[in-house]
């Protein structure tokens, strides 16, 4: 009965529920529709149509159609594709919809990271530079400046790319300082709007990095103090709302450099033998009486006897990279985790460098205009080197010791290292037995692991609309975990063979122990640092009239204390920890804080994009200073007009798509120095206390030494006056792109420590004082094309062109120098080469009588010219000391006959042209960089005497000798005449070097659709492949020869989306 | 619940304003303050012991790297493989400075490399110690140590350059009033003597005649002071400084150096018993007056080695045979059967070529 109560009342219920639910279900519409490209008409295929707010969507198919189910007409549909400009369409009462895609060349919308904030491309009133993240994501590099060369104009990265884990340095518009305790050409990094080192930066992988913009001029203004070299801005990549997306890049490439060529030998046993040649005046009796000198049938068992010892030590490297991200989130909140693993080994076994980092992020609606966003990320570091202990402990010994290895000695005899001879019985550089150190597997090595956590709140007021206050908070802690390990290592001095015993033997005459250090050494060490913003943001709209406020207040402290602690006298065999070392222990602490306060205003306005206004104020607090000179005050005002925007220039605007003028001056600041300059201090020091008590007292005791002796109270921050001037244009429908900078930095007050005139009764390092002036100026231009040909064919070009240079106003000037031609007031801090001007080489006795007939008491350094001597023009004579004058040319040759012999003697200026072309889903990319204006030299290691244990680079195998007048280099006894700064050795300074190229090839989508995977591509990238202009002869790098030459590699990677 | 965030971000606001003064505050930790170290008199004894460390002659001479101060075969014609320019008389403006003067504003303050940035160390520190806390004896101690030093580094320049400017106090260096008046003019030769005079007149006065602690050996006496006053007053009366013979400064350094030995014997000092165990004793040696103190440790924190005996020793004897007697020094010695060379009686038959 009840049953049938109950079935009898809530069957209707039921059936209208299950209607209901039906008709909920069936107002789902079908949306369908097809996607072309705007420029060539042609249909998309793979592009994403997602509901808004919702993880549902698809795919358009080869014809470029698809079909999605949207639950209402409420609903927005979000058209997507990599590389054309994003599309949101409300669905409302259309079902059908024609999707035309237009290209995001045009880059005048995208929006534009700018100090604490966002700014629109066409609104950019200051000197702006962006990074293509695209073209960089591919590039293997160690560390993330390396990718950044040749990019933007005016930003120059040097160096890196050779030892693993050590980091290329990047400046800004060249800038210059005096400073010589503190100063540094670093620009500042800016992390999601958190002031970072650059060893933060560095660490960053390409792929977890949304933008990086670089602030070149006055629009540093927002950041201070710290901004006058330059700020570089990056934004972490974030979560996006749609379907979640994960992406994987990997890649394995090899590395490799060509080794300098250098003397074998035969040639650099006839080298030495030319030595003391000319030490006897060439007579082949006393000559070949030398025990030094080398008889014929040593020199025939070098020629079928010779030992190269860099090949033996070197071998190819690999790098290896992996990075993953995972990006995705509703309305409502969105993630984006990030995953990377990089490694790099060495050219020389055992060294190596590992990189993990980690990074997630969440960005949440909490409630109506309250957003919450929080990042988590870490990082470790692994970093590996020999440790070698021979005199000093640069990283570069292992290399130089190898390269300079005399090839007539074998490095190990029956299996033992010998004794490099010639240089000593006791452990030094020269007999450093590479081979011998590195079987010890003594290191040196640092593990870095730092965790960085981020909270950012803001909050759009309800009652005013455009009013956005946002708080956010960082705090980062580093740790870094640095060890040495060095023991002890025998070598063996054998028994000579040979007339003049220069052949080693086989049988050992004795052992000698050296060494390495011996010592375990561990250094630990923590930094914790936070920074807190809290700004509030007003955007109001009225009328063509658009303004954007910000005002704000930073804080940030630091703090860092590490300790070494040292025992040396390790145990033979024994581990490498201190519990295996007997000898005396020792530590040492260093610890350190500081703190920064600022104030921050800006102001935009802009009216009908047309006319452009931006001002912006900074108050800045640095904790180097003392209590009442510590605020500083930096305004900056930059202006624009849109000319291309004007009624007048509607006529031209078919070929002038954009054009815009734009100027700013900003009052920066630098505190480069130490802190606390203003206050004198003592500290404690071992190895500075005499010894007292006799010969017994073992314990030398600490003393307590000065440690600033003059404080110089008055010290503040210097000033930077930043006046930049600006061209951007558009024409041919937004592919042709040019843009012209001009700019002049005039840095007054700047600190500097006065060496050279101050009395030296005075008899103390002078604190830095804010003394010296100079100004900075160049210009910049940068054109890109971009076009297709076709439909499968695109290519595009850019040319970045820039020179700069400075002038030096005041500076510190030695007394004897002021009003003479050393005198660098008024002139460039580079005032060219100085050297001598080599006239030519006396290649016989006649020569030499002919020329000293004609200037007679000609001398070069003091010495009697000779055949085989470079000889040079006599400029002036000696100073007179009273006058401080210069006397004119005397007739012998002295170190006052140099002069300055060309007007630059670095390249001032500089060219890239990076191309791509691509057909189809293939595409290459090409960036190279040519630089001239400068001087070129042969380097000072290789002009310097080769020693019995020191060889040098092949050219010098050419030498006078008198069966051989001809040559191109001079007698090697000489010295003094050669190993000077002179044009015989300049070379061109000229480079023109491809710096990378990437090969590219997308799969077909439809292969790719099968394997459920969104996006395959393959990709060949090659680093430094090959300079197309080469002056030297015996090396392939511009660097010196003898330190570790810059990699070239090649890495094949995949890039697969899901 | 809207006006509560508000509430939030207005107070943290707040708390962040209040607690700014601190975030600039900040000191150099690892560093000691001046006003620290000169109120204690331990750490006043540690920075007197760098001082020590910087100013005690090394073998070679005086402790400023210089090739003219003082180490014989450069003043002499028995020169040196690269040239003596100073007794050829070939030095030249522009190439030759004299290091030990100092031709460069001294820049390593632990230990100064000229003598300028000695003269600073010291000057430095007897104005720290004399403006300092300390109870009197105690100050006057140091500072007789210091002025001591003070007296042996113009005496150092003196004797080789005459009168030079005299610098008591540390000079100011920041601005450029301050540098323009420590272009000092150079004092005369009889100014400089008197103040070394002075200076070591006050340590006469001051100094111990021996120092208790057997750890003190090597810090300076009162004999010490007075024998040093006597010969610095010998170089005064000397033809080089008194080319008219003044008896009156004679009279002085005979006074000065009878004084010295008075003191000296009256703290122990003699001649050593044994010709052959004199070198090997060190702590209280008799006939040591002013020592510069070496030890054997080996660790890089700990030592300070003498490599002078090992330069002396030949090569058979694991020396370096670097440092070589003269003809006229062997000769002055005796054979090994105690007769002079050249004696008849001598069981060993002598040639003088």
């Amino acid at each position: 009965m009840k049953r049938s109560i109950l079935l009898k009342n809530f069957l209707p219920l039921f059936l209208l529920f299950v209607t209901c639910c039906n008709l909920a279900y069936s107002q789902g519409i079908t949306v369908t529709g097809k996607v072309t490209d705007k420029e060539t008409g042609l249909p998309l295929e793979q592009v994403s149509i997602a509901v808004k707010g919702s993880p549902k969507g698809t795919y358009t198919n080869i014809k470029g159609e698809f079909s999605l189910e949207v639950p209402s007409a409420a609903d927005f549909i979000v058209v997507s594709y990599v590389g054309k400009v994003r599309q949101e369409i409300k669905v409302g009462s259309q079902k059908d919809f024609s999707v035309s895609m237009e290209s995001d060349n045009n880059t005048l919308e995208d929006v534009v990271l700018v100090g604490y904030g966002t700014q629109k491309r066409a609104h950019l009133t200051g000197s702006v530079g962006t990074v293509s993240m695209k073209t960089i994501q591919d590039l293997p590099v160690g560390s993330l400046t390396e990718a950044l060369r040749g990019q933007i104009v005016g930003v120059a990265v040097s160096g890196g790319f050779a030892r693993p884990g050590e980091p290329a340095t990047v400046t800004i518009r060249n800038p210059v300082f005096f400073s010589k305790d503190g100063g540094s050409r670093d620009p500042l990094f800016v992390i999601d709007d958190i002031f970072r080192t650059k060893a933060d930066f560095d660490l960053l992988d390409a792929t977890e990095v949304e933008s990086i913009t670089v602030l070149k001029d006055a629009s540093a203004a927002i950041y201070g103090i710290l901004g006058s070299n330059g700020v570089i801005v990056v934004k972490t990549k974030r979560g996006k709302t749609g379907i979640t997306s994960i992406s994987y890049n990997g890649s394995f490439g090899i590395s490799d450099a060509p080794l300098p060529k250098m003397m074998n030998g035969y040639q650099h046993a006839q080298y030495l033998n030319s030595y003391n040649a000319g030490s006897r005046n060439w007579d082949p009796v006393t000559t070949a009486a030398l025990p030094a000198y080398y008889t014929d049938d040593e020199l025939e068992h070098f020629k079928s006897n010779n030992y190269e010892w860099l090949p033996q030590a070197w071998q190819k490297a690999y790098e290896t990279r992996h990075t993953l991200n995972l990006s995705g989130g509703s309305d409502r909140a969105t993630f984006f985790a990030g995953f990377t693993y990089a490694e790099q080994n060495s050219n020389f076994d055992g060294l190596g460098f590992k990189r993990y980092s980690f990074r997630s992020s969440s960005d949440i609606k909490l409630a109506t205009g309250l957003k919450l966003g929080l990042s988590l990320s870490a990082n470790l570091a692994d970093r590996k080197n020999t440790f070698n202990k021979q005199g000093n402990e640069s990283l570069d010994n292992d290399w130089r010791t190898l390269i300079g290895a005399a090839q007539f000695n074998p490095p190990y005899i029956n299996g033992k290292p010998i004794l490099i001879q010639g240089a000593g019985t006791s452990s030094n550089i020269n007999t450093y037995h590479y081979f011998a150190v590195h079987d010890l597997d003594n290191y040196t090595s640092s593990y870095n692991s730092g965790v960085n956590f981020q909270a950012q709140l803001s909050y759009d007021m309800p009652f005013i609309k455009g009013l956005r206050a946002a708080v956010n908070f960082n705090k980062n802690i580093a740790n870094s975990w640095g060890k040495q390990y060095g023991t002890k290592y025998d070598v063996y001095d054998f028994n000579k063979k040979g007339d003049h015993n220069h052949i080693l033997g086989d049988s050992v005459i004795r052992s000698y122990s050296w060494s390495n250090g011996d010592r375990v050494r561990l250094n630990p060490s923590i930094i914790k640092t936070y920074q807190l913003n809290a700004t509030v943001n007003y955007e109001k709209t009225f009328g063509k009239h658009q303004i954007n406020f910000l005002a704000g207040y930073e804080q940030s402290e630091s703090f860092e204390d590490g300790v070494a602690g040292m025992v040396s006298g390790v145990v033979t065999g024994g581990l490498d920890n201190q519990g295996n070392a007997t000898g005396a222990q020792e530590s040492n602490e260093t610890i350190s804080e500081a703190g920064r306060m600022a104030a921050i205003g800006r102001l935009n306005y802009n009216f009908a994009s047309k006319y452009l206004l931006e001002v912006q104020f900074r108050a800045d607090a640095s904790q180097k200073f003392a209590p009442e000179n510590r605020w500083g005050y930096f305004p900056s005002f930059s202006a624009g007009w849109v000319i291309s925007e004007e009624n007048f220039f509607q006529k031209a605007s078919n070929v002038v798509n954009f054009l815009k003028l734009r100027a700013s001056v900003g009052f920066l600041g630098l505190d480069a120095t130490k802190s606390y300059q203003w206050l004198r201090s003592y500290v404690i020091q071992t190895q500075r206390s005499a010894v007292f008590g006799g010969t017994s007292n073992n314990d030398r005791g600490i003393a307590v030494v000065s440690n600033l002796d003059m404080a110089n109270r008055a010290v503040h921050w210097d000033n930077v006056d930043k006046y930049n001037a600006g061209i951007d244009m558009r024409f041919l429908r937004n592919r042709l792109a040019v843009s012209l900078d001009g700019f002049i930095d005039k840095r007054t007050n700047m600190l500097s420590n006065l060496t050279s005139a101050p009395s030296f009764l005075i008899g103390t390092a002078i604190p830095s004082e804010n003394f010296g002036e100079a100004n900075t100026f160049g210009f910049e231009t940068s054109a890109s094309w971009r076009d297709n040909i076709g439909k499968d064919w695109s290519y595009d070009v850019t040319a970045n062109f820039s020179w700069n240079d400075n002038k030096v106003i005041v500076t510190d000037v030695a007394k004897g120098d002021i009003g003479t031609f050393k005198d660098p007031t008024g002139k460039s801090s580079d005032m060219g080469f100085m050297g001598y001007r080599n006239i030519g080489m006396f290649r016989s006795q006649q020569e030499v009588d002919a020329f000293i007939s004609k200037n007679p008491g000609y001398t070069i350094f003091g010495q009697a010219p000779k055949p085989g001597m470079l000889y040079f023009q006599d400029v002036r004579g000696p100073q007179d000391p009273v006058t401080g004058k210069y006397a004119g040319p005397d007739g012998i040759i002295t170190t006052v006959d140099q002069d300055f012999l060309k007007a630059k003697a670095e390249n001032h200026y500089g060219l890239g042209i990076n191309w791509g072309l691509s057909y189809k889903t293939l595409s290459l990319n090409v960036m190279m960089g040519m630089s001239w204006g400068g001087i070129g030299s042969v380097e000072s290691a290789a002009r310097k005497k080769a020693e019995v244990y020191s060889n040098r680079p092949a050219f010098w195998a050419d030498h006078w000798t008198p069966t051989n007048t001809d040559a191109a280099y001079p007698s090697p006894f000489y010295v003094g005449t050669y190993d000077v700064a002179t044009d015989f050795w300049w070379r061109s300074s000229f480079s023109l070097r491809v710096t990378n190229f990437n090969l590219s090839y997308t799969l077909p989508s439809r292969m790719v659709k099968k394997a459920g995977m969104n996006n395959v591509r393959f990709y060949v990238v090659a680093i430094n492949p090959f300079s197309l202009y080469n002056p030297y002869d015996y090396k392939d790098n511009p660097g010196s020869y003898d330190v570790f030459p810059q990699l070239k590699s090649l890495s094949v990677g995949l890039n697969l989306n899901l | 619940m809207k006006l509560s965030n508000i509430y939030t971000i207005i107070i943290a606001g707040v708390v962040c304003f209040a607690s700014c003064k601190k975030v600039l505050d900040k000191t150099d930790l690892s560093k000691l303050e001046p006003d620290l170290v000169f109120a204690d008199s331990s750490l006043v004894q540690l920075n007197m012991n760098n001082i020590y460390e910087s100013q005690l002659p090394l073998w070679g001479g005086q402790n400023t790297g210089s090739v003219l101060s003082g180490v014989q075969p450069q003043l002499s014609e028995e020169g040196y493989a690269g040239g003596n320019k100073f007794m050829e008389g070939t030095m030249s403006y522009g190439t030759d400075e004299p290091k030990d003067f100092g031709t460069s504003l001294n820049t390593s303050n632990p230990l100064p490399g000229n003598n300028w940035g000695k003269m600073r160390q010291l000057n430095t520190f007897i104005a720290s110690v004399e403006a300092g806390p300390l109870p009197d004896h105690t100050k006057r101690k140091f500072v007789a140590q210091a002025r001591f030093f003070r007296a042996f580094r113009y005496w150092d320049l003196v004797r080789i350059y005459g009168g030079v400017p005299l610098v008591l106090t540390p000079l100011d260096g920041v601005g450029q009033a301050a540098r323009e008046a420590a272009l000092l003019p150079r004092d005369k030769t009889s100014e400089c003597f008197k103040q070394i005079i002075a200076d070591l007149d006050f340590a006469i006065a001051n100094l111990p005649g021996k120092w208790t602690d057997p750890l003190d050996w090597g810090r300076i006496t009162k004999g010490a002071a007075a024998a040093f006053k006597g010969r610095a007053l010998l170089y005064w009366a000397s033809p080089m400084f008194n080319p008219t013979d003044l008896s009156e400064r004679w009279q002085a350094a005979y006074d000065a150096n009878l004084a010295a030995k008075q003191i000296l014997d009256a703290n122990g000092s003699a001649l050593h018993a044994n010709y052959k165990t004199m070198w090997f004793t060190e702590v209280n040696n008799p006939e040591a007056v002013m020592v510069t103190g070496y030890n054997t440790a080996t660790g890089d924190q700990q030592r300070k080695n003498n490599g002078w005996d090992k330069s002396c020793r030949p090569a058979y004897l694991n020396g370096s045979g670097s440092n070589l007697p003269t003809w006229e020094m062997v000769r002055s010695y005796p054979m090994k059967d105690g007769k002079m060379p050249g004696d008849a009686t001598s069981a060993y038959t002598y040639h003088d070529s």
